[in-house]
C-alpha cells in the first residue's frame, strides 16, 4: 500500500481507499477516481501536482491531495 | 409561416466533451449570452426555425455531475428542475464513455426526456473503439445519435432527433441505476415520506431527491430541512444513512457513486469493444514534454510571450485605426458644437471617456482570442499545472495565472472576469483581490512618463522591469497575507481533468473572443460614460472668469486650482505631503481612478499644458524635469502609490458585480490597496530621505 503521491511515473495501481474530506471526495469520484478504480501515473515530479490516467482522461491534482488517496501497487503493469 | 410550436432544449455534458461546438453548430451566430438570476454563471441561449418549431437552445454549464458543490452544478440541475426544458440533449465524449456517462446516471433521475449525443465518434473510432450506438439506445432507453462538432455531422440527425421525442414518436424507456436492495428500499422509505408532502415539493422528482438527501447533499438536506414537516424525512434519512453505513462499512455517498460507475460499465461492456490496444497517443507525447518539471516552466513563459506578442503586434494597426477614429470624431464634435460648455461636455467629457475605453477594445479582443485559442487547444489545462506548484504556495490556485496573466499589461477588467474558472468562492476572492495588482496597459503611460523624466535612459529598462517584479512580488505576497490573515482555512484542493489536445475551430475560437469582448463592452462601457462625465464635472465646476490677459493653457490650469477637483487635492494635501507629493500629484492620483492613463492628462492640464497624449508626453516629461518640487526619489514615491493605489473605477464596479455582489469586499479591497499604497509610498519616500537619497 501507497500514497498516490509516492507513485512513481508510469506505475500502474488500483485506489484502496481515500481518506479526502467530503467535498474533495465527491469531486474525484464525479471525474473517475474512486475504490477499485485502476489508475496509471503519468507525471510525478515528487513536488508540486501529479497526473494520472484514469477512465480514459488524464487528472491533474495537487500533491495535497494525491497525498490522502492510498493505492495498491499493481507489480506485473509496465 | 407560422410555427408549430416551440420547443426549449437544454444541453448539459462535461468539460471538454465538445458541447459548444454543439452549441454553435445548432444555434449558428443566433445566441445570446447573459446570467443565470444571481450568480456570475454564464448562460447561452440560442435558437434555430426547423421544420416549422422553433427550438430555444439553452448551454448549461459544462460539469461533470450534478451536486451541490459547485455554481455550475447547481445551476444546471436548477433549470432542468425547475424550468423543464421540454428535451435534454446530453453530450458525450464519446471517447471516454465512462466517465461522461456519470452525469448521465444523474440526468435521467430527474425524469425529463434526453437524447444522448455521442460527440467525437470520430476520434473514438481512431482510438479503436467501436461504439455499438443502437446497442447502447437499447440499453439505456434513451435515444442516441453520434456526432462530430468540429465536422457538423450529425447535427440534422440531433435535431430530427429531438423533435421525434418531442413529439413522441420515440419512445423512452426508464432504465435507472439499481442501486441494490438495501439501498431502493431506503430510497423507498425517503420517498414515501417526501410523498406525504409532495405539496410543497411540487416538480420535483421525489426519488431523485431520496437519493440526494442519501447522498448527503448539502442543498437537499438544506431545502427539506426547510419544509414543514421536514425534520421527520431528515430523521429518517440520518436513520438510512446510519443503516447503510453499517451495512457497507462506507458512507451511502461512496456505494452510490460505485453503482452508478458499475451500472454504465454494464452497458458500455457490453455496447463497447476495442479493436486495436489503446496505444500512446499524440497528447500523451506533447504531455511528456509539456509537463516535464524542467521544461514545463519554460513552455509556459514562452506561451505567455507569445499571447502578448500576437495581441500587440496585430492589435497595434487596430488600436491606431481606433483612435484616429475618436480623435476625428472629437475633431468634428468640436467643430460643430460652439465653444463652450456642452462643447467640452461632449469632446472631453464624453467622446475622450468612451474613447478611452473603445480604444483599449481591439486589444482586448485580440488577447481573447489568443487566450480562446490556448484554451480549446487544451493548453491552458496543462499551465494551470504548471503554475499551481508555484501559486499553491502564495495561497493561490494553478488557475489563478490566468486573471493575473490577462491583467498585465491588459486589462483587470476581464482579468477580474476571467477568475470564474475557479469554482471555489474564497480562491476566486484572493485572485480578484490581487489580479488589479499586476501592471495593466493604462498604468504603462504613467511608468513611461516619470521614468523618463527622472531616470538616466539607460536605466529605464531596469527600473521598468522592477516595476513588473514588484508588481508581481506584492500581488503574491498580498494573497499569502490574505490567505493568512483573512480567508484561513486550506486552499481547496487542485484536481483538475487535462483535456486531449484539440485543434480548435476559428468559428469556435472567433465567437469566444466576440462573446467575452461584448461582456466587456457592456461591462466596462456602460459605467465608463457616467464616470468620465462625473470626473469632467469635478473639474470644471465651479465655473471662473479667466484674469485679463493670462492665455489660454494658464487659464486652464488656474481653473483646475479652483474647480471642486482642485478643491479636494487641497483637501488631501496634508495626506500626501508626507509621500513627497503636493495637490497636484493628489489630484492626479484621484483622477486616476477613473481610469490610469488619466494620470498623466491631468498632470497634463495642471502644467498647463492643454491637453497631453499619454503617449506623447514629451514636454510634460521636460515640465515635470523642470519643476523644483519633484525630484527621482518623489517620482519613485508616487510610481510605488501608482503602482498598488485603488484599481480604476471600471475594475472596482466589475470587482463590486462579480465579488457577490458584495460592498463588504469591494470597501475591503479600497481600504487594503490605499492603505498599502500609502504605506509602501510612505517608506519608499521617508526611507530615501533618511538614507539621503534626495528630498
Amino acid at each position: 500500500m501507497k500514497r498516490l503521491n509516492d507513485l512513481p511515473p508510469g506505475a500502474r495501481a488500483s485506489v484502496v481507499f481515500i481518506e479526502a474530506g467530503h467535498h474533495a471526495y465527491h469531486r474525484l469520484a464525479e471525474l473517475g477516481l474512486l475504490p477499485g478504480e485502476k489508475l496509471v501515473m503519468f507525471n510525478n515530479c515528487g513536488t508540486g501536482p501529479v497526473t494520472v490516467c484514469v477512465k480514459g482522461s488524464k487528472l491533474s491534482m495537487g500533491h495535497g491531495l494525491a497525498g490522502k488517496i492510498i493505492v495498491r501497487e499493481e507489480r506485473d503493469g509496465c | 409561416m407560422a410555427a408549430k410550436g416551440k420547443l426549449t432544449v437544454a444541453l448539459a455534458g462535461n468539460p471538454n466533451s465538445g458541447k459548444s461546438t454543439i452549441f454553435n453548430n445548432l444555434t449558428g451566430a443566433r445566441q445570446h449570452v447573459g446570467n443565470y438570476p444571481g450568480v456570475t454563471v454564464e448562460k447561452k441561449e440560442g435558437s434555430v426555425v426547423y421544420k416549422d418549431r422553433e427550438i430555444v437552445f439553452v448551454d448549461l454549464p459544462g460539469t461533470y455531475s450534478l451536486s451541490a458543490y459547485s455554481e455550475e452544478e447547481i445551476v444546471a440541475r436548477d433549470f432542468v428542475v425547475k424550468e423543464k426544458p421540454d428535451v435534454v440533449v446530453h453530450i458525450v465524449d464519446a471517447s471516454n464513455i465512462e466517465r461522461n456517462l456519470y452525469l448521465y446516471t444523474q440526468l435521467q433521475e430527474l425524469g425529463v426526456p434526453v437524447v444522448l449525443a455521442m460527440n467525437m465518434s470520430d476520434v473514438a473510432a481512431r482510438k479503436g473503439m467501436n461504439i455499438d450506438y443502437k446497442e447502447l439506445s437499447r440499453l439505456l432507453g434513451k435515444p442516441v445519435v453520434p456526432t462530430v462538432g468540429s465536422r457538423n455531422w450529425g447535427t440534422q440527425e440531433l435535431l430530427d432527433t429531438v423533435i421525434d421525442l418531442h413529439e413522441e414518436k420515440i419512445k423512452i424507456e426508464k432504465i435507472g441505476v439499481d442501486y441494490g436492495g438495501e439501498i431502493s428500499a431506503e430510497i423507498e422509505k425517503l420517498a414515501q415520506l417526501l410523498r406525504e408532502r409532495s405539496g410543497a415539493l411540487e416538480g420535483y422528482p421525489l426519488e431523485w431527491l431520496a437519493v440526494k438527501l442519501l447522498e448527503n447533499d448539502a442543498w437537499a438536506t438544506g431545502f427539506i430541512g426547510g419544509l414543514p414537516g421536514g425534520g421527520e424525512v431528515l430523521w429518517q434519512n440520518e436513520k438510512s444513512r446510519g443503516h447503510l453505513k453499517r451495512h457497507f462499512s462506507d458512507d451511502p455517498e461512496v456505494v452510490i457513486a460505485d453503482r452508478r460507475y458499475g451500472f454504465i460499465s454494464g452497458a458500455c461492456t457490453e455496447a463497447k469493444s476495442y479493436s486495436v490496444e489503446e496505444r500512446h497517443d499524440l497528447s500523451d507525447k506533447i504531455d511528456k514534454v509539456v509537463l516535464n518539471r524542467f521544461l514545463g516552466l519554460p513552455i509556459f513563459a514562452l506561451v505567455m510571450y507569445a499571447i502578448f506578442k500576437f495581441t500587440f503586434t496585430f492589435s497595434g494597426p487596430v488600436v491606431g485605426w481606433f483612435e484616429q477614429f475618436f480623435g476625428k470624431a472629437g475633431e468634428l464634435a468640436s467643430n460643430a458644437i460652439p465653444e463652450g460648455l456642452a462643447n467640452s461636455f461632449v469632446v472631453d467629457g464624453v467622446i475622450a471617456g468612451v474613447g478611452g475605453v473603445l480604444g483599449f477594445f481591439p486589444l482586448v479582443l485580440f488577447m481573447f482570442f489568443a487566450i480562446a485559442f490556448f484554451e480549446d487547444s487544451g493548453y491552458m489545462a496543462r499551465a494551470a499545472f504548471v503554475m499551481d506548484r508555484i501559486m499553491h504556495k502564495f495561497g493561490l490556485h494553478g488557475k489563478s495565472f490566468l486573471p493575473m496573466m490577462i491583467s498585465t499589461n491588459g486589462c483587470a477588467v476581464p482579468g477580474i472576469m476571467a477568475t470564474r474558472t475557479l469554482d471555489n468562492k474564497k480562491d476566486r476572492l484572493i485572485t480578484m483581490m490581487v489580479t488589479p495588482f499586476m501592471i495593466c496597459g493604462a498604468k504603462l503611460p504613467i511608468f513611461a512618463l516619470f521614468i523618463g523624466a527622472f531616470f538616466a535612459p539607460e536605466q529605464g529598462a531596469n527600473i521598468m522591469f522592477l516595476m513588473y517584479a514588484l508588481s508581481v512580488a506584492i500581488a503574491l505576497g498580498s494573497a499569502l497575507v490574505l490567505k493568512k490573515a483573512v480567508f484561513k482555512g486550506e486552499t481547496s484542493h487542485f484536481v483538475m481533468e487535462l483535456p486531449p489536445y484539440r485543434v480548435p475551430t476559428i468559428q469556435g475560437l472567433l465567437l469566444k473572443m466576440w462573446e467575452r469582448g461584448w461582456l466587456y463592452i457592456k461591462k466596462a462601457g456602460t459605467i465608463i460614460l457616467l464616470i468620465s462625465i462625473i470626473i469632467w464635472a469635478g473639474f470644471t465646476f465651479p465655473q471662473m472668469e479667466p484674469k485679463e490677459g493670462v492665455n489660454e493653457e494658464t487659464a486652464a490650469s488656474a481653473q483646475m486650482e479652483q474647480s471642486f477637483a482642485g478643491r479636494i487635492g487641497k483637501f488631501v494635501e496634508p495626506a500626501v505631503r508626507p509621500l513627497g507629493m503636493d495637490w497636484r500629484g493628489g489630484v492626479a492620483l484621484m483622477a486616476g481612478v477613473a481610469a490610469k492613463e488619466v494620470v498623466v492628462s491631468t498632470m497634463g492640464t495642471m502644467y498647463s499644458l492643454g491637453e497631453v497624449d499619454p503617449e506623447e508626453a514629451e514636454p510634460l516629461k521636460e515640465a515635470l524635469q523642470n519643476d523644483p518640487s519633484w525630484s527621482p526619489l518623489k517620482a519613485s514615491a508616487f510610481l510605488m502609490f501608482c503602482l498598488i493605489y485603488l484599481p480604476c473605477f471600471v475594475a472596482m464596479a466589475v470587482f463590486y458585480r462579480e465579488s457577490g455582489p458584495s460592498m463588504k469586499w469591494t470597501l475591503f479591497l479600497i481600504f487594503w490597496t490605499t492603505v498599502m499604497a500609502w504605506a509602501a509610498s510612505f517608506l519608499v519616500y521617508q526611507g530615501g530621505r533618511l538614507l539621503g537619497i534626495g528630498g
